[in-house]
């Protein structure tokens, strides 16, 4: 017995890419999701420097280092002393720029010729944060090359305060936090790119066919309509695979176009990375065009397919935020769970942790069971369903 | 032969019983064309969709040549005037694609459209879109596609609908010539004109029963009447003379 008739699957092709209109305009998103995130992220990072114009310092210790205190007030900067409790503030984002550690007796050691350390603490998973630190950053090395010409040439010290001082950043963020808050985002477009990669396509294949009055000819050929539903299942599902291959390629061009310096140095997206997002990706592409041709299935007028598809858009938009609820209470469990578990996946692989072949196995198993329950579905509804039915 | 028993199909509408059809027998031999006249929401669509098996029987028979309609997908043939094609397809993909359903093997396909297309008149159509094509072509596309397989019987719902004269006139003696070669044929139709010059048979329906069948001339003895017309308001409206 045929699981699959292979003339449907090759009219179903030809349906999709005779719809060129909605194929373009799907395929166009896909290659620009890549550069569109990035260039938003780059708008994002540019407000922050922007708003370090207000060139706040916040300090502690600053007694210690009067010349320091002089040089930031010729940089026209607002000096607020620190809180004590400032890691916690920092941690919890109640601060939007780093903490100067200035430590005692910091500028009575480098004047006798001793090493001193300033530090800067910061929470790179806070970008407001980040971007003030790097202009802390330029002022503080103004600073140090400013003493150590104006001390070598007063022969005051022996060896100048560059050589002397150095300067400590300590990042109180994870490197989790640090990229996941960020680049969260790519994610969640992704997810949506599985979605729109088989919307039309996977609605098209079941409500379209009552709505043309179509469902007829396939009910009463003699096919099994499960051979049928398989095969336009899987027309939607190799087109839906393809764009959304592209949607998770497009980042690698699109960050070497458009990434700023520190867009680069925060987002490692090469080649291996698209990779495994799409291997993450294709099973969850399998159980979107599933649900969605199930919801064409089950309903009887435009209206109604066009709520189901919604709902479905509003789920797969919330759903990866239940993992973010309480990070810490993640469990093996999500990674059984669509959507939350492609969304943790994609975290990781963002965090520079590949996926190990049984994640990516348990997410292969899922989506096969999914698929395969919501196509019998699918195919009960569409044998049974008769307009006699539907208008009595 | 089409052998209907008994047929019965009863529907719920908000919970009340419905009968779309009601202890029909009929018969559908080969080589006999069967006209199926009634009022709208006769019942007329829902035998159809009975013989094609679309619907189920909630109580009596149809066996089509002593198999069940289930397993004769292959010896028939439904025209729903309301069926649609494939808009993004051409005619010829379309076709084509009815071909595939019905395993037709690929290299008897193209012979096969092209003999019907010119039988049908629309050979100029094979490459024109779905979308784009009149009623008229549309209906003559939807015919070519239920006659893609061969057919042994058909099942026409109201094939003239939308037609023009001539195309009426080319179906006419299209259908006759198939009867010719064995076809059975069951029609339903509006114009009941059309009917007494083409069916060989006649079933008049209302509310999903069977008021008469026979020959036009059976009908018009059954009733006391000289025309169908007559003899199908009569029955059906109980009218006695029509102006």
């Amino acid at each position: 017995m045929k699981l699959m008739h292979w003339g449907v699957f090759k009219k179903e092709l030809l349906d999709i890419f005779r719809d060129w209109r909605a194929l373009i305009f799907t395929a166009a998103i896909s290659i620009l999701v890549g550069p569109i995130i990035l260039l938003m992220i780059a708008n994002t990072l540019a407000a922050f420097e922007s708003r370090s114009e207000l060139r706040i310092v916040l300090v502690q210790g600053l007694e210690h280092s009067p010349s320091l205190r002089i040089h930031l007030q010729r940089e026209t900067a607002t000096i607020i002393e620190a809180p004590n409790d400032y890691e916690a503030q920092l941690k919890r984002g109640a601060l939007q720029d780093p903490v100067l550690i200035v430590p005692p007796k910091f500028e009575q050691k480098w004047r006798h010729g001793e090493p001193a350390e300033l530090t800067m603490m910061t929470n790179s998973a806070n970008a407001k944060i980040t971007a003030n630190t790097n202009r802390l950053k330029r002022w503080l090395s103004a600073f140090v090359n400013e003493r150590s010409i104006i001390e070598n040439s007063m022969q005051i010290t022996a060896m100048g305060a560059n050589e002397l001082v150095s300067i400590q950043e300590h990042d109180i963020a994870s490197l989790r936090a640090q990229t996941s808050k960020v680049f969260g985002m790519i994610p969640y477009f992704l997810i949506l790119a599985c979605l729109y990669s088989v919307w039309s396509g996977a609605v098209d294949t079941t409500f379209g066919e009552k709505e043309r009055r179509t469902l007829e000819i396939l009910q009463s050929s003699p096919n099994p309509m499960y051979a049928i539903v398989c095969a336009k299942w899987l027309a939607v599902w190799l087109v839906g695979s393809v764009l959304v291959m592209v949607a998770a390629w497009s980042f690698v061009p699109a960050q070497h176009v458009m990434a700023g310096e520190t867009l680069k140095s925060m987002l490692a997206y090469g080649p291996e990375e698209a990779l495994y997002m799409t291997v993450a990706l294709i099973p969850l592409t399998a159980i979107f065009a599933g649900l969605l041709m199930f919801a064409g299935a089950v309903a009887n007028t435009s209206k109604q397919a066009q709520g189901s598809a919604t709902a479905i858009m509003l789920m797969a938009t919330l759903f990866p935020l239940a993992g973010h609820i309480d990070p810490s209470e993640e469990t093996w469990v999500h990674d059984l769970m669509p959507i939350i578990a492609q969304h943790r996946m994609m975290g990781r692989i963002l965090e520079g942790e590949m996926p190990t072949l049984t994640s990516v196995c348990l997410a292969c198993l899922v989506a096969i069971l999914l698929t395969g329950l919501l196509l019998k579905m699918v195919t009960d509804r569409l044998a049974t369903q008769s307009h006699r039915h539907s208008k009595a | 032969m089409i052998r209907i028993s008994q047929a019965s199909r009863q529907v719920f509408n908000h919970k009340a019983p419905v009968w779309l059809t009601r202890e029909v027998s009929l018969q559908i031999p080969p080589g006999q064309i069967v006209g199926l006249v009634g009022p709208n929401g006769a019942g007329k669509t829902t035998l159809m969709r009975l013989i094609a098996g679309l619907d189920a029987l909630t109580t009596g028979e149809i066996t089509i040549d002593g198999q069940s309609v289930q397993s004769s997908s292959l010896l028939l043939g439904y025209l729903n005037e309301q069926a649609g094609l494939y808009h993004r397809l051409t005619v010829l993909e379309n076709l084509h694609y009815q071909a595939t359903l019905y395993h037709l093997p690929a290299e008897i396909i193209s012979s096969r459209i092209e003999d019907i297309a010119s039988v049908l008149n629309i050979k100029p159509l094979l490459n024109k879109q779905a979308g784009k094509l009149s009623r008229g072509e549309t209906m003559s596309t939807l015919l070519a596609r239920t006659l893609i397989h061969q057919p042994k019987y058909l099942l026409l719902d109201e094939p003239t609908n939308g037609l023009d004269l001539s195309a009426v006139i080319h179906l006419r003696k299209f259908l006759k010539e198939l009867a010719k070669k064995q076809h059975g044929i069951l029609m339903s139709s509006h114009a009941m004109y059309e009917l007494e010059k083409l069916a060989d048979y006649l079933v008049i329906i209302h509310q999903g029963k069977v008021l008469a069948q026979g020959t036009t001339s059976e009908i018009c003895m059954l009733t006391q009447t000289n025309n169908l017309e007559t003899a199908f308001a009569k029955l059906v409206y109980q009218m006695t003379e029509i102006d």
